[in-house]
C-alpha cells in the first residue's frame, strides 16, 4: 500500500515537473525579443541599400579591353555585311524619324553623287552610336576600307561605349559619297578640322555646332543620335556585332531601326538606287511611317 | 494617433515625393531642360533621356510611375493617422520595400551605364529610402504595442 501510494506521488511529481518545464519554456519565448524590436530590422535595410549601391559602383563597366585584329576585322565585317532580311524585319525598329527635312537643294559631290556628310568626335558617346548604325546603312550602298574599332570618352556620360571609327576609313559607292570626319580622339584632343563643304553645312543646319552631326545630301539632317546610346551599354564590341543581326533584341531595334531610316533617307536622294535595298520592306517601313 | 510622428513622415515623403515626380514627368513630357548642376558625374538630362527614364516595354516615364507610388505612399501615412488598419503597416513596408528595389535598379542604371547620376532623382531615391525606414518604424510600433 506503501509502495502503491510512493509510485502515484513519484509519477505527480514527475508530471509536474514536465508541466513546469512546458510553462517555463514557454515563459521564455515569450520574453525572448522580437526580430523587430532591436536594430537588426534598420541594420538589414541600411546594409541592403549600401551594399547594392557598392556593387553599382564597382561593377562599373572599365574600358573595353583592345581586340586582336583578326577579331577586329570580324567585327567590321559583321556590321558592313548586316543581311537584307534583318533590316527587314526590324524596319522602323519602333523609332520616330530621327531625321528633319530641309528646304535646301540637294548636295552632290564632284562625281554628281549625293554627299553624306558626318561630323562627330572619337569621345562623344551619341557618336559612338550613331556610328553603328550610320556604318550598316552605307555599307548597303558601298564599301568601306580602314574602319577601325573605338570606345567613347571613358568620362563622359555612357563611358567607354564601343564603337567604330570614321578615322583613317574611306568609303566608296556607285550612288553617293561619304564625307565624314572625327574632330577629336577619345580623349579629346583636336585630331581633324572639318572642310569647308562639312562646316558649311553644319552652319547652315547645326549652328550650335552639336555633334554627331549627319546630312544626307544637306535635304535631310540628325543632330545627335537616332537611339539612345544605352543599349550598347556593358556589351562588347563582338556582342554588338552579334545583336545587331538578331531583329529580337532591343538593341538591333535601336541599331538597325535608325540605319533603316538613314538608308531611307538616302534612297530618296539616289532616285531609289540600289532598287534591292530602296524597294526592300524594312526601308518601306519607315516610308509608312 | 496624432502623435504618430513616422506616420506624418510618411505624408511628408509622400507629398515630397509627388511634386518632386511631377516635375520630373512634366519635364519629360514636355521636352525641357531641368533645372540641374552640370558637374563631373551630375547630368540630369543624360539620365532622364535614357531608356532607363521608361518603363521597360513601355512608352510610360518612370518618373509618372514614381508620381504614383509616391501618392500611394502619402495616402497610406494619412490613412494610418486617422484610422491605422491592422494591414496597413505591413502593406506600406511591403510598397515601400518595392519603391526600395526599383531605386536600387534605377541607381545601377545611373552608376554602371549612364555614367551619370541626376540631383532630382537622387533625391527622390532618398525619399524612398526614408519612407522603407518610416514604415519600417511603424511595423516595430505596432508589435511592441502587440507585446
Amino acid at each position: 500500500m506503501s509502495r502503491a501510494s510512493g509510485s502515484t506521488e513519484a509519477a505527480r511529481t514527475r508530471r509536474e515537473r514536465r508541466v513546469t518545464g512546458r510553462g517555463s519554456r514557454r515563459a521564455r519565448h515569450a520574453e525572448r525579443p522580437s526580430v523587430w524590436r532591436g536594430p537588426l530590422p534598420y541594420l538589414a535595410a541600411a546594409l541592403v541599400i549600401a551594399g547594392a549601391i557598392a556593387w553599382s559602383i564597382l561593377s562599373r563597366a572599365g574600358p573595353t579591353p583592345t581586340l586582336t585584329a583578326a577579331a577586329s576585322d570580324a567585327v567590321v565585317a559583321s556590321v558592313t555585311t548586316i543581311p537584307a532580311d534583318v533590316f527587314d524585319r526590324v524596319g522602323a525598329g519602333g523609332l520616330a524619324s530621327p531625321l528633319r527635312a530641309t528646304t535646301f537643294e540637294t548636295l552632290r559631290g564632284a562625281s554628281g553623287k549625293p554627299v553624306v556628310i558626318y561630323v562627330g568626335a572619337e569621345y562623344c558617346p551619341f557618336c559612338a552610336s550613331e556610328r553603328w548604325s550610320l556604318v550598316a546603312a552605307l555599307s548597303r550602298f558601298g564599301t568601306f576600307e580602314g574602319l577601325s574599332l573605338s570606345t567613347s570618352s571613358s568620362t563622359d556620360a555612357y563611358p567607354d561605349t564601343p564603337t567604330l571609327t570614321f578615322r583613317g576609313a574611306s568609303y566608296r559607292s556607285d550612288h553617293v559619297e561619304l564625307s565624314a570626319v572625327e574632330t577629336a580622339d577619345r580623349q579629346g584632343r583636336p585630331v581633324a578640322d572639318t572642310t569647308p563643304v562639312q562646316q558649311a553645312a553644319m552652319d547652315r543646319s547645326d549652328p550650335g555646332g552639336s555633334i554627331p552631326f549627319l546630312s544626307i545630301a544637306e535635304r535631310y539632317v540628325a543632330i545627335g543620335s537616332g537611339y539612345r546610346p544605352d543599349v550598347l551599354g556593358g556589351r562588347t564590341w563582338a556582342q554588338i556585332a552579334e545583336q545587331m543581326r538578331d531583329p529580337s533584341t532591343p538593341l538591333a531595334r535601336g541599331v538597325i531601326g535608325n540605319a533603316n531610316w538613314i538608308t531611307a533617307a538616302i534612297c530618296e536622294e539616289t532616285g531609289g538606287q540600289p532598287a534591292n535595298v530602296c524597294d526592300s520592306p524594312g526601308v518601306h517601313a519607315t516610308r509608312s511611317k | 494617433m496624432s502623435g504618430d510622428r513616422p506616420a506624418i513622415g510618411l505624408v511628408v515623403a509622400g507629398i515630397a515625393g509627388v511634386l518632386i515626380s511631377a516635375y520630373l514627368t512634366v519635364t519629360h513630357d514636355a521636352g525641357g531642360t531641368l533645372a540641374c548642376v552640370s558637374a563631373a558625374f551630375v547630368d540630369c538630362d543624360a539620365v532622364t533621356s535614357s531608356s532607363y527614364s521608361l518603363v521597360p516595354y513601355t512608352e510610360i516615364p518612370v518618373a509618372l510611375a514614381g508620381l504614383v507610388w509616391s501618392a500611394a505612399s502619402a495616402a497610406g501615412g494619412a490613412l494610418a493617422l486617422r484610422a491605422d488598419p491592422p494591414w496597413l503597416r505591413p502593406a506600406h513596408l511591403a510598397w515601400a520595400a518595392a519603391g526600395v528595389l526599383v531605386a536600387l535598379y534605377l541607381i545601377n542604371a545611373e552608376i554602371a551605364v549612364i555614367g551619370r547620376i541626376c540631383e532630382w532623382c537622387t533625391a527622390l531615391h532618398l525619399i524612398v529610402f526614408a519612407t522603407l525606414f518610416l514604415a519600417l518604424r511603424r511595423v516595430r510600433m505596432g508589435d511592441t504595442s502587440a507585446a
